[in-house]
């Protein structure tokens, strides 16, 4: 049954909070950018973002202030592109962008999507720009097939696309069985990384890129995934680079890894539906690889255990659906969330790490698509951050910082030279002055 | 270009690896590279002295100094003085708040109708001293509060029939604002004010107010109630 889309909608369960943390220059972003083998023409790259729009209203949007919550309503402004910002993942400001909470950018050969984490998750967001960088490459003339991988201009709008999918799997719990611990993690404080922070406020981004079947390949070696193997390799790099003979007090490396729900609850909406995994190693005893990796397996194991998935859903919605939260208004909430925001959370993670998984294109697209990546935006606690994301045989991984020192990324480098993987790289060299 | 240092293929045309920072040998000057140069990045504008606020309250400043010294020469019982920077305090507010501000106008008018009541407030004590027949307390609530509501009332009433159907939430902020207007006749039931037509007419203007709403946007009001309340 075809249910009528609504011309608002609310946040989903875990983008309620991103409005609330949103600082006068900063808020949560990531960046999906499409490398081209041609250079972009924007009069066409312009066309096919008005055309992609029609088919995802979950972006046509602008977000508002209700009484209790924010929540997004259509925009019926127009979207455009920009020139790409050399400085990455600046906040995408919605008085000068119309209103959309999104900013399609492109340079030479790049094509770029900045998302307020409001808006969407990773996969939602790749959605989307799979769908315009089809759209494009069809309008540039080239008749490329969708192969069903490809959300269409004309396809329909499924209801379950806008879906929160975070109420849709709530069970209602008793208070007493709230799963509050599973949420707040480790009590220890964790290692926080240190250096130099760009006087810009800039950003640097370097991208790895790696044959994806080399790294499965030493992954099934050592009997692990690949996602346990990067982020045993990120782990042990952070450490090497920051606390190896340096600091001999510090606290546990903890890594954040998102979680995509979707497969597991069985969900196709394009809103926010992750959870996070808190992947935590003790710099002084668990610093080998093959001790870390099965910390990795170990953590991963336990935090997509359904049941326990289940269970912190339920108790994130609990928060939402707690009656003195609905009734409060909600400049209230927001005094509170910044205020406690400055007190708690500060040192509870190192690093995020996110596999965002394979880009599904159509082979179509292989004659006009270089390569894909995800860089998630960076902070003064959580200075650095890693991101992955397979196109095609290649994977593409992406150090996003806003410190100017890049030894984490070169250790980094190192281990996967050791393993055998030859890889190559680029960035935007914002550490060094006129490197481009 | 593979650095000979580190190791890595650099896939871009860059001088130094972006791993080791070393200089890299087949960079061309003329060759584009895959990000644009930081160099590129529009550069801030240099702090400059001359910004509105520093500009208003230096004149400002100026304009008051002035009056002081007019006032303490010519008229030394009557300290008007005060009432130059009170107005110079509301010109502010004006073009902070609600000229160059982003809220919508319901809340605008809104912060009028404070700003301009703050004024008539403190200019009516600051003139405590001349023979007011009665305490500046009876003069703001019998009549000062429900001229300033009406008017801005009347305003929305103007603003909610043009814009009512191309800009829906303003008919919402308005009508929360109009239930202001209430506030007159609300404060002559409980017996804080004597007179009823001025309380009498703002209400039946606020009434009014909420009657235009719903006849030029009844469904447009639904809507964003629903939107805003979650409903």
């Amino acid at each position: 049954m075809n249910k009528k889309i609504s011309k608002w909608h609310r946040l989903d369960n875990s983008a309620k909070i991103y409005p609330m943390m949103e600082q006068r220059d900063k808020h949560n972003l990531f960046r999906i950018t499409f490398v081209m083998k041609q250079d972009v023409a924007p009069d066409v790259l312009q066309k096919a973002l008005e055309l992609t729009l029609t088919r995802f209203p979950s972006f046509k949007v602008r977000l508002k202030k209700g009484f209790f919550w924010y929540y997004f309503d259509t925009n019926d402004m127009p979207a455009k592109i920009y020139p790409l910002d050399p400085a990455p993942l600046r906040k995408v400001v919605a008085k000068k962008n119309n209103d959309y909470c999104f900013k399609i950018s492109y340079y030479n050969k790049l094509i770029t999507g900045d998302f307020f984490h409001a808006l969407c998750d990773g996969v939602g967001a790749s959605c989307f720009m799979k769908s315009l960088v089809y759209t494009y490459v069809n309008l540039l003339g080239y008749d490329v097939a969708s192969e069903c991988k490809i959300m269409t201009i004309g396809s329909p709008v499924q209801p379950s696309e806008l879906e929160d999918s975070f109420l849709a799997n709530y069970k209602k719990v008793k208070i007493k069985d709230l799963n509050i611990s599973s949420l707040k993690g480790d009590k220890k404080k964790a290692y926080l990384i240190k250096g130099i922070m760009f006087e810009d406020n800039g950003t640097g981004i370097i991208h790895i890129y790696c044959p994806i079947a080399d790294l499965l390949a030493k992954a099934k070696e050592k009997g692990c995934t690949a996602t346990e193997l990067l982020t045993a390799i990120f782990i042990l790099s952070i450490y090497e680079a920051q606390i190896e003979g340096k600091n001999n007090d510090a606290g546990n490396i903890q890594i954040f890894c998102p979680i995509n729900l979707r497969k597991i609850f069985n969900s196709n909406t394009l809103l926010n539906f992750s959870l996070f995994s808190r992947i935590s190693a003790n710099p002084h005893t668990d610093m080998d690889m093959d001790t870390l990796i099965s910390i990795v397996h170990d953590c991963l194991q336990r935090d997509t255990d359904k049941e326990l998935l289940s269970s912190k859903i339920s108790t994130t919605v609990m928060g939402e659906k707690f009656f003195l939260m609905r009734i409060m208004p909600l400049f209230i909430k927001q005094l509170i969330f910044k205020i406690s925001n400055l007190f708690i959370g500060k040192n509870k993670k190192t690093a995020t790490f996110s596999n965002v998984g394979i880009l599904q294109l159509p082979d179509g697209l292989r004659d006009h698509v270089e390569s894909a990546s995800v860089s998630i935006s960076v902070n003064q606690t959580t200075p650095v951050s890693l991101t992955a994301l397979t196109t095609y045989e290649t994977l593409c991984l992406t150090f996003t910082r806003c410190i100017t020192d890049t030894a984490i990324e070169r250790v980094f480098v190192k281990h996967l030279q050791d393993l055998g993987i030859d890889v190559s790289v680029n960035s935007n060299m914002w550490e060094v002055n006129y490197a481009l | 270009m593979r650095c000979k240092y580190c190791g890595v293929e650099v896939n871009d045309n860059v001088k130094v690896c972006p791993i080791c920072h070393e200089k890299l040998e087949g960079y061309l000057s003329d060759a584009p590279s895959m990000y644009p140069a930081k160099n590129s990045v529009k550069r801030k504008r240099k702090h400059t002295h001359f910004t509105f606020d520093n500009l208003y309250w230096g004149i400002g400043l100026a304009v008051w100094i002035c009056c002081l010294a007019v006032c303490e020469v010519l008229t030394p019982t009557l300290q008007w003085h005060w009432l130059v920077i009170l107005l110079i305090l509301y010109g502010y507010l004006f073009v902070r708040n609600t000229i160059l501000s982003n809220s919508s106008i319901g809340l605008k008018i809104f912060t009028q109708i404070i700003m301009i009541l703050a004024v008539l407030i403190s200019s009516l004590y600051i003139f405590k001293g001349l023979n007011l027949h009665h305490d500046p307390k009876y003069w703001i609530l019998e009549y000062a509060l429900p001229i300033v509501l009406g008017t801005g009332l009347v305003i929305m009433i103007v603003f909610v029939c043009i814009f009512a159907k191309r800009c829906p939430s303003l008919i919402a902020d308005c009508v929360f604002m109009m239930l202001l207007g209430y506030t007159p006749i609300i404060m002559y039931l409980t017996g804080n004010v004597t007179h009823l037509w001025p309380s009498l007419a703002v209400s039946i203007v606020a009434t009014l107010a909420i009657l235009s709403c719903f006849m030029f946007g009844r469904k447009e009001l639904i809507d964003e109630l629903k939107k805003r309340f979650h409903l």
